[in-house]
């Protein structure tokens, strides 16, 4: 059962890993059971990859499970013997058959800010004030005929012109 | 910039990345030292991890081929200036090793460039590539006749090539914006790579073709190195890309090659024989082709092309290619701007960035997709959605009502109205007061219908903030009941009220997203002589805002309909009209609705909320109104001043008194004024109440931006979070289905 070490670099978010191999492929020994989602086993090494898989594996590949698996414990134990304790990484394992997979989307980090209320952004509590758009209307300087009287007596002679102005 | 740890810090000082972008020039020339891992970061943020991973490098300068973003970068840079995208500017940082990643290096007999492995670039940085810097570039291909050094573009290249050498492409930057070109570099020249080749083949030559696409990305190709011999230094490996799927350039096929460098080999119309079986393209029969090269024959052509038509077959297949890069291209070298503009040929981007082969070319007329797409980028896709951000207005089926055009007279019915100065108004006070006995009583008779009193003639005397000479007609003498006076005035010959209309234009928001409505914003419009209205921020943003004012010269109201888009959204209505005290009974009968409408503001008082100021100054003008000298026509008016100075301490204590004063206004001479209003702005505008945003730099990468969409979950880029996902499909144990369903609805990197 051979087993391939990796630096993994990647978030563990990530669907994608970044990995850099480290150390050779060894044949592990199981101890006792061979948990597939948090597999412990021991390692025979010799003593060059022992420094690069104790200082470095972070992240292995199962064949015969067929999965990748974080490491999450390390033992280095006489003989050149190292016990590893991983845990199943899934989305990376199957990432193919997942981006096939339909669902629905909540947050995307490239979907811009659209008029969708996104009620995770924080705001600054005061208001600001812009002003957008202004257009006159009147002009209170002016010095022409601003007055209107109306006094009693007459009507006659209206006339029709007159109307909008801007 | 400084190079520290083995990392190039872009830091130039700033959170943000504009300034960053002002600095990219920095890198042009900066020789990077071999051996060397490199990382790219902004600030603390890294960009590009692991530039050239694990790979031993030569070194490398960076010369022009930051060029074509160099020059893109000042409309980037204006367009983020413009619409203040904070993500947008930070997410442009990492353009700058992309574009250099994926704008090939350059080529030398001694120089070893691998691809960088493991490299990092967001989904959007990879549409801006698409987007902006594909619609940037301009390719131009054409043949290098090694003879002759005599360029012969594509639409030249027919049966009369005499030295088919290869194809070759220049790139060119346009700037449409100011309708400039220019020449960024020369790309894919085998023969000056291979001088010391012997043989090109279809690989070969896809090869060169393919390894020098400018923005492009590569799919996973290995070359069989071992078959190079002494060019074994050439690339061997192009990495894929570990995110993002990529598109195949077109292959070239054998009927399209090939050359040899000695001149035997090469697709010559004069070709025929028996030799062109290297169909495989490898180099595995080199050795006994080479043996017989100069007598070399060559079949047909494994098509149904005829050889006297292989170059128009190269040629067609070779359009194929540049169609397949996704670029602008033209078939022969610009001549002038306007020969780009009108024979452009704009291969067809769908929206994954993938080329439409079946509409691909457009041709200029119809190429939507060529400046159009920059735009739509940068104007809508990055800042604004597609979609109308304001509400319909209403059923577009149903047109705007039209303004009513009633012409009904309300204007010298019964009586005479007339348009007077200041000064007119100033003589007719002299007139009336110090009239002889004669003229006194000739007036009093004339108004013995209204019981004989001379000022029952003066009905109404108003200031406004207008204008009237457009709406006269000719100076006569004023008549009040029967009797002509001296004084002198513009008859008011207008049967209709003017009207005035401010447009306001199309209101666009401060953020161009959901931080532009309720509750985060708040419009409103300001009208003068009735203040300010909040209006609906669906009603307004995308919308054409206008504001059309009426005026009732005989009672001095004023009604305003607010309209977006031709459709009447607000009514409102106020007072313009000054109205000017004439005697004491109407001043009297002024001061008492002051008194009235204050002791209804006392009662309120306690729960206004305006602000002092405000109310102190609106006192002062309700004062100043009355002190004003247009209003001293009224010899007795300061009866009226001092009881309305006694009540304007009790006046100070709200907002609501011009309100109270409007609800108990009489539309008759003598009453209260909105005179106060004539010391505020005239201008009809709009004002958005908005809240800042406090969007942290990253976001959109540790947060996501809240969107609403399904799909495939490999269809997603970034971070990304699913509120469900079916696993259909997915075989691994149920505990792991349930670590997968949970990953993804807590959110992860794709």
């Amino acid at each position: 059962m051979d087993v391939t070490f990796y630096i993994n670099t990647s978030d563990k978010r990530a669907i994608n890993k970044n990995l850099s191999s480290v150390g050779p492929s060894s044949s592990l020994t199981i101890i006792e059971n061979l948990d597939i989602l948090t597999p412990t086993f021991i390692l025979t090494c010799s003593g060059s990859s022992i420094g690069d898989l104790m200082g470095f594996a972070n992240y292995m590949y199962i064949g015969t499970l067929a999965r990748y698996y974080y490491i999450t414990d390390k033992k280095l134990l006489t003989g050149n013997r190292i016990q590893i304790t991983g845990l199943v990484d899934p989305l990376y394992t199957y990432a193919s058959q997942i981006k096939t997979c339909s669902g629905t989307v909540v947050r995307n980090e490239n979907t811009p800010l659209s008029y969708i209320v996104d009620n995770q952004i924080p705001v600054e509590s005061y208001l600001t004030v812009r002003f957008i758009a202004e257009a006159p209307l009147f002009d209170n300087k002016t010095s022409g005929t601003n007055f209107i009287l109306n006094v009693a007596g007459g009507g006659s002679n209206s006339s029709t012109s007159g109307g909008e102005t801007s | 910039m400084k190079i520290e740890n083995h990392k190039i810090l872009l830091d130039d000082g700033a959170d943000t990345g504009l300034e960053v972008l002002s600095n990219v020039g920095d890198f042009d020339g900066i020789s990077f030292p071999k051996g060397i891992s490199y990382s790219f970061f902004e600030n603390k943020e890294p960009c590009v991890n692991s530039f050239y991973g694990e790979h031993n490098i030569t070194g490398f300068t960076l010369p022009t081929r930051y060029k074509a973003y160099n020059l893109a970068k000042p409309y980037l840079a204006q367009k983020v200036t413009k619409y203040r995208n904070v993500l947008f500017i930070q997410r442009l940082v990492p353009v700058i090793p992309i574009v250099q990643y994926k704008n090939s290096p350059t080529f030398s007999n001694s120089s070893t460039f691998l691809f960088p492995s493991g490299v990092t670039y967001t989904p959007l940085v990879d549409k801006i590539i698409t987007n902006v810097v594909r619609n940037k570039i301009l390719i131009v291909p054409f043949f290098w006749s090694s003879g002759s050094v005599k360029e012969k573009f594509i639409d030249n290249y027919t049966s009369d090539i005499v030295d088919f050498s290869f194809f070759n492409y220049k790139l060119y930057y346009t700037d449409y914006k100011n309708k400039k070109y220019e020449l960024i570099n020369d790309y894919c020249n085998p023969s000056a790579a291979y001088l010391n080749a012997n043989l090109i083949t279809t690989k070969v030559a896809n090869y060169y073709l393919q390894s020098s696409i400018p923005f492009e990305k590569f799919e996973e190709w290995t070359y069989p190195t071992s078959d190079l011999g002494s060019r074994a230094t050439v690339v061997n490996k192009f990495t894929k890309h570990p995110e993002i799927e990529q598109q195949k350039p077109f292959v070239l096929s054998n009927d399209d090659v090939v050359r040899d460098n000695a001149g035997g080999f090469g697709a010559r119309p004069t070709f025929s024989g028996s030799d062109y079986s290297d169909t495989t393209g490898y180099f595995e029969s080199l050795a006994p082709r080479m043996t017989q090269t100069l007598a070399a024959q060559l079949n047909e052509p494994s098509s149904s092309t005829s050889i006297c038509n292989l170059p128009l077959t190269a040629k067609s297949d070779f359009i194929k290619f540049i169609n397949s890069i996704g670029l602008p291209y033209l078939t022969h070298l610009p001549t002038s701007w306007d020969d780009i503009e009108e024979n452009t040929q704009v291969p067809v981007i769908k929206d994954n960035g993938q080329v439409d082969e079946a509409a691909t070319p457009q041709s200029p007329a119809n190429a939507t997709h060529f400046d159009d797409n920059l735009n739509k980028l940068t104007d809508s896709k990055i800042n604004t959605p597609d979609n109308d951000p304001g509400a319909t207005i209403s059923d577009t089926s149903i047109d705007p009502p039209a303004d009513d055009t009633n012409k009904l007279p309300t204007i010298n019915l019964f009586n005479r109205t007339f348009a007077l100065t200041a000064t007119e108004v100033r003589t007719l006070a002299d007139e009336l007061w110090n009239a002889d006995d004669t003229k006194f009583e000739e007036i009093k008779n004339g108004l013995a219908l209204m019981g004989g009193n001379p000022i029952q003639g003066l009905i109404d005397l108003r200031l406004y903030p207008i204008d009237f000479t457009q709406w006269t007609g000719t100076t006569e003498k004023i008549i009040v009941g029967r009797t002509t006076l001296d004084t002198s005035g513009r008859r008011i010959e207008t049967s209709t009220i003017p009207q005035f209309t401010a447009d306001l234009g199309t209101i666009s928001g401060q953020y161009g997203n959901f931080m532009d409505f309720e509750p985060f914003s708040v419009f409103q419009i300001y009208l003068p002589f009735v203040g300010t209205n909040d209006l609906p921020a669906n009603l307004v943003i995308g919308h054409s805002i206008s504001a059309k004012a009426s005026v009732d010269i005989i009672t001095g109201a004023i009604s305003y309909i607010v309209k977006a888009d031709g459709y009447p959204i607000l009514y409102k209505n106020g007072t313009i009209g000054v109205s000017i005290p004439m005697t004491a009974d109407n001043a009297t009968e002024y001061a008492g609705n002051v008194i009235h409408a204050t002791n209804n503001v006392v009662q309120t008082a306690g729960n206004t909320t305006k602000t002092i100021a405000n109310d102190a100054a609106k006192a002062t003008s309700l004062k100043g109104a009355i002190t004003d000298p247009s209003s001293n026509i009224a010899g007795a008016v300061s009866t009226g001043v001092d009881v309305v100075t006694g009540a304007s301490a009790i006046a100070t204590a709200g907002y609501d008194l011009s309100t109270t004063l409007n609800s108990t206004t009489i539309q008759q001479s003598g009453t209260a004024s909105p005179s106060n209003s004539l010391y505020t702005s005239m201008n009809v505008y709009i004002l958005q109440e908005y809240h800042n945003p406090v969007i942290p730099n990253n976001y959109a990468h540790d947060i996501g931006n809240a969107c609403r969409t399904s799909g495939n979950v490999g269809n997603f880029t970034g971070y990304t979070i699913f509120s469900n996902v079916d696993l259909t499909g997915v075989s691994c144990t149920e505990s792991e289905k349930t670590i997968i369903l949970e990953t993804l609805q807590n959110g992860v990197y794709l």
